[in-house]
């Protein structure tokens, strides 16, 4: 004898099918949409990535550029500071020659005065203040050519600082 | 790949993009100070050149100065007249050309001075 399946189960068991498949097709569908959306994003994101690149690379570029305009204008006017202490030592020392040597010139004048009015004796009159006079001078005019040679090392390194 | 990830590119991005315009617009000073600078120091280039020389010109005037004080200073303590009236002649005729070429110094020294002070700031 065999089992007939009564209409009414038949149709419930149909009606679950359906459901199924159903939920198949949208459970597929929104996978498929996920995958889509994930592709999208990808593809969004290394093309971000990529026109990031060539920007922070332009940054740094730049930044290294300025950095270094910026180290040598620090030279360059350290530089022309150095400079100009220099050449004013120059001034310095070859107006303290000029002193010196009119100081020396008086003292020579006076002793030839001293002995004119026969104070003294010549060489006596020349010993007193002559030979500091002199040790003076000398000292003095050595200072010029000291100062001269600092200024031109100064000059010759501002025309080549800053390049 | 995350949303993210892609969240922090486009941010990078923006960073990237805001910083480097930052940069173009506001740093580059430095750069155009370096330039004006340089052209200042190469203009007065010849004035540089020429106070080395007008230097060395003082400097052999001023060891002249000195040789005739010290030949008067000696004739003196020798009590050669002749020779100490000679020294001081000597001196006496270096002198104009001293005084000359040391103003001459001066005044292109205290103009280089001047172009270097405003290049110091």
């Amino acid at each position: 004898m065999s089992v007939v399946p009564s209409p009414r189960r038949d149709r419930r068991r149909r009606r679950r099918s359906k459901v199924l498949l159903i939920t198949t097709v949208v459970a597929l569908g929104v996978t498929v949409g996920c995958v889509g959306a994930a592709l999208v994003v990808r593809n969004d994101t290394s093309d971000v990535q990529a026109r990031a690149e060539p920007l922070d690379r332009q940054l740094r570029e730049l930044i290294a550029s300025e950095h270094n305009a910026e180290r040598r204008l620090h030279a360059l006017q350290s530089q022309s500071h150095t400079t100009a202490v220099a050449l004013a030592a120059v001034l310095s020392a070859a107006q303290a020659q000029v002193d010196a040597s009119n100081h020396a010139v008086d003292v020579a004048n006076q002793a030839v005065d001293q002995y004119n009015n026969g104070q003294t004796d010549v060489a006596a009159a020349f010993k007193a203040a002559g030979d500091a006079a002199i040790g003076d001078l000398q000292a003095r005019t050595a200072a010029v050519h000291s100062a001269l040679t600092a200024a031109g090392r100064a000059i010759t390194r501002l025309q080549t600082s800053g390049g | 790949m995350s949303v993210r990830e892609r969240e922090t590119a486009r941010t990078d991005l923006a960073r990237a993009q805001r910083d480097l315009h930052v940069e173009r617009t506001t740093s580059s000073g430095d750069a155009q100070t370096l330039n004006r600078s340089l052209h200042a120091v190469k203009a007065i280039g010849q004035e540089l050149t020429t106070l080395k020389s007008g230097g060395a010109a003082i400097a052999k005037l001023d060891d002249q100065d000195l040789a005739t004080v010290r030949a008067a200073v000696q004739a003196g303590l020798a009590g050669q007249f002749d020779a100490y009236n000679a020294a001081v002649d000597q001196r006496a005729s270096l002198d104009s050309q001293h005084d000359t070429s040391l103003e001459q110094l001066r005044q292109q020294t205290n103009t280089v001075i001047g172009t270097l002070n405003q290049l110091t700031g």
